[in-house]
């Protein structure tokens, strides 16, 4: 029973990992409060880590091929287990969808209209990637390339407009923060933006296989790491020491482009580009939830689940935290447990358990 | 294929609901605002209040009247000063604005000026406002008026008619003369965030010679965020000479035959400050390169000499040294790191740094400064001689 029909190429694929880590950018606040003016190489570091990752998924989904996370895991787990599993890896990406969803209210609530309230963001986000989720992932895959080609385009004029504000002396004390700091900083970057890649797991199965998998999800995490580190580049030299207190820095460098009294406020910049990201995040992982939820459940289609769940995202959304600081202890709090578990080590542990099978199976048919 | 159909035309229907209802959404909901219900804010001074703690006067322009004023048919004023007063910032600003007919638009603004009580006082507190507002932007100049800040923005304007444009047009024009330094809030944010390089911001006062208009006396230095002391324009220029910011601007040397006054335009400026720890004392060498061309010759002295030419610039290294001296000495007195020592060893020397830098104030004003000026004269102007009869 095939719920999605879809394929996606290579350059869709590619884009749509690709847009999904760099959308993480409110980490990138974070690690610079930890790392100060080591804050890309954090990131870097992070990047580095999560190769390795990338190895663990490639690995795990070529085991299954065709199969998704859910689909696989009653095959390694057993029937209940297995659900068990799913259950929580469905529970991750929900969360995920909605902090995604509410985090793009909240910059638009604090940066460009803060008169209007957060809902009407939550609600027009989820709006669309509802009604991208029921195109398929397909579609998904299409906007995702020209989103993503708008995103580097994004990055590289806003690195360019300001490399006149750029003091490169701001990267300097070359690590001389403490090692716990770094470690924190650096765990951060592998778990948040390149951890949620997880939900991955669900969309590769669709991938047409034209080339091969494992070189195009390297690709895709490089290309996504390049963009955060020039990302936490540009963030330190244009802002040095005042880049902490933003509670969006990667806002506060946009903000201080100004070329010759006529390029300035470009803030709009920022917003279509966020706007892009947090679709291409908010539609994979919706549509990861829907379709990993059907596929739970055994249902005919996902579809009808898109709306009722569309609902559920805007109510968890508007109640997952008060405060807006809240959010940022928790990707605190919840990265090096959390994300680490359920991105990183729970693979790992299906990896070591669909290969031990493995073994034992081909162990058996030689006897 | 039915069903795909079916699907299609649903699709439609949504895209053209979608669409109908982006309307709303597009004219920008609830914050939609337009031109004509939005008061600009073009200037905000900052002053102690006489009866509460803070008082504010904030420039707001006149859309309607622009255009007359601008076409110099009368001698008008493009905006209009609120004043309010009272114990917060936030709350003052929020009194002003309820005074007028319209809701204040911030991000236009141009300047901000403190009083230097409040300056003196310490501005952290009404820093922060600043930073924190949505519609207030970190490219506002920062200024400090000697007297009440509120009499800046009552100025008299150069061109134009609205003083908070004038006075910004003012500040941007500086780099062409390189004496007054000139400083934004995101400038003056990144010294105040420093564990010690210390926060400068130029003086301004009312000129009464000419016309009442503003004008640049010095530099303010911060010790934290208050006012401690500050610099006149011959320390300013060294402070401009050490930090990279001198761009280009005249200065006056001692002829060869030090009888009168040669003037050199200087073109381009660079600076590096190189950090040294021998033993238990900090040196800082300050090297500057320097390019500059003959722009006057006041005595009719012969200049085209090699001679001439050396004596010249060992002349107006003299006048880069005693600038950089004088703006050294006053900082040192004062413990205010204004050339940023501590943090280019902090940049550069890490290690040591975090050993020196609990006793950073007992150490700065003993810091041994060594200068390397490597200035060189490059032409003579569109004369190789002075106006004077050959014999």
């Amino acid at each position: 029973m095939q719920l999605e029909k879809g394929k996606l190429s290579y350059a869709q694929l590619t884009a749509l990992i690709t847009g999904y880590i760099s959308s993480q950018v409110l980490a990138l606040g974070l690690i610079s409060v930890y790392a100060g003016p080591n804050a890309w190489l954090a990131v870097l570091t992070g990047m580095m880590v999560s190769f390795f990752f990338a190895w663990v998924y490639v690995t795990l989904a070529r085991q299954f091929p065709g199969k998704t996370l859910v689909e696989f895991n009653d095959i390694l787990y057993g029937p209940y287990l297995g659900k068990g599993i799913s259950a929580l890896y469905l529970l991750f990406f929900f969360q995920l969808t909605s902090y995604n969803m509410r985090d793009y209210g909240e910059f638009f609530g604090h940066i460009l209209m803060t008169q209007t309230p957060v809902a009407v963001f939550v609600i027009v986000s989820v709006l669309l990637a509802a009604i991208a989720v029921r195109y398929g992932i397909e579609t998904i895959g299409r906007v995702g390339i020209i989103l993503v080609g708008s995103i580097i385009l994004y990055y590289v004029t806003v690195f360019l407009l300001l490399l006149k504000e750029m003091d490169w002396s701001n990267l300097l004390p070359f690590f001389s923060i403490p090692v716990k700091d770094f470690y924190t900083a650096s765990t951060i970057a592998a778990t948040v933006p390149f951890g949620e890649a997880v939900a991955f797991l669900m969309i590769i199965p669709f991938y047409n296989q034209r080339r091969p998998l494992k070189g195009l999800v390297m690709k895709a995490f490089g290309l996504a790491g390049c963009l955060l580190v020039v990302s936490a580049l540009r963030n330190s030299l244009v802002l040095g020491n005042t880049g902490s207190i933003a509670a969006f820095s990667f806002v506060e460098s946009v903000r201080l482009i100004h070329i010759a009294d006529f390029l300035t406020r470009l803030d709009i910049l920022v917003a279509m580009f966020f706007s892009f990201a947090a679709f291409i995040k908010g539609a994979v992982l919706f549509y990861v939830v829907v379709l990993g939820i059907s596929q739970l459940l055994r249902l005919r289609s996902y579809k009808p689940l898109t709306f009722p769940l569309a609902i559920l995202f805007v109510c968890v959304s508007m109640s997952i935290y008060d405060y807006f600081p809240e959010n940022f202890s928790m990707i605190e709090y919840r990265a090096p447990y959390y994300n680490f578990v359920i991105a990183f080590l729970l693979p790992l542990a299906s990896l070591i358990l669909a290969k031990a099978k493995q073994r034992r199976q081909a162990g058996r048919e030689n006897h | 294929m039915k069903k795909r159909k079916s699907g299609l035309g649903r699709g439609c229907i949504g895209l053209a609901i979608l669409a109908a209802g982006s309307i709303f959404f597009l004219a920008g909901c609830w914050d939609s605002r337009e031109l004509n219900s939005l008061a600009i804010v073009s200037g905000i001074a900052i002053d102690s209040g006489e009866n509460e703690a803070v008082r504010v006067a904030i420039q707001v322009i006149k859309p309607t009247d622009e255009k007359t004023a601008d076409s110099g048919s009368k001698e008008g004023n493009g905006a209009f000063i609120i004043t309010a007063e009272g114990p917060s910032l936030a709350g003052t600003i929020q009194k002003a604005d309820a005074k007028i007919s319209r809701t204040m638009f911030f991000s236009h603004n141009n300047l901000l000026v403190f009083g230097q009580a409040v300056a003196e006082a310490g501005m952290r507190k009404y820093f922060d406002y600043f930073l924190r507002d949505n519609e207030n932007r970190r490219l506002v100049w920062l200024l400090i008026a000697r007297d009440r800040a509120e009499n800046i923005l009552n100025a008299n304007m150069n061109f134009g008619s609205v003083s908070g444009a004038d006075i910004y047009d003012l500040l941007e024009n500086q780099k062409n003369y390189s004496q007054s330094v000139t400083v934004n809030v995101q400038d003056f944010l990144s010294r105040l965030l420093s564990e010690t390089s210390a926060p400068l911001a130029p003086i301004v006062e009312i000129d009464q010679t000419n016309n009442k208009i503003v004008d640049i006396v010095g530099t303010a230095i911060f010790d934290g965020d208050r006012m401690v002391g500050e610099l006149d324009i011959e320390q300013t220029r060294g402070c401009l000479w050490v930090n990279g910011t001198f761009g280009q601007g005249n200065m006056d040397v001692l002829s060869p035959d030090r009888q009168g006054i040669v003037s050199l335009h200087v073109k381009r400026a660079k600076s590096e400050i190189i950090p040294e720890i021998v033993e238990d004392t900090v040196r800082m060498t300050i090297r500057i390169e320097a390019e500059a061309y003959i722009s006057s010759d006041e005595v009719s002295a012969e200049l085209l000499s090699t001679i001439a030419r050396e004596t010249l610039e060992k002349n107006q290294r003299e006048v880069i040294e005693k600038e950089i001296r004088s703006a050294l000495k006053t900082a040192q007195e004062l413990k205010t790191d204004i050339f940023g020592f501590g943090d280019q060893l902090y940049k550069y020397q890490p290690q040591e740094w975090k050993k020196i830098k609990q006793n950073w104030r007992e150490i700065f004003p003993r810091i041994q400064v060594a200068l390397k000026i490597e200035n060189k004269l490059r032409r003579t102007g569109t004369t190789v001689q002075p106006p004077v009869k050959l014999k």
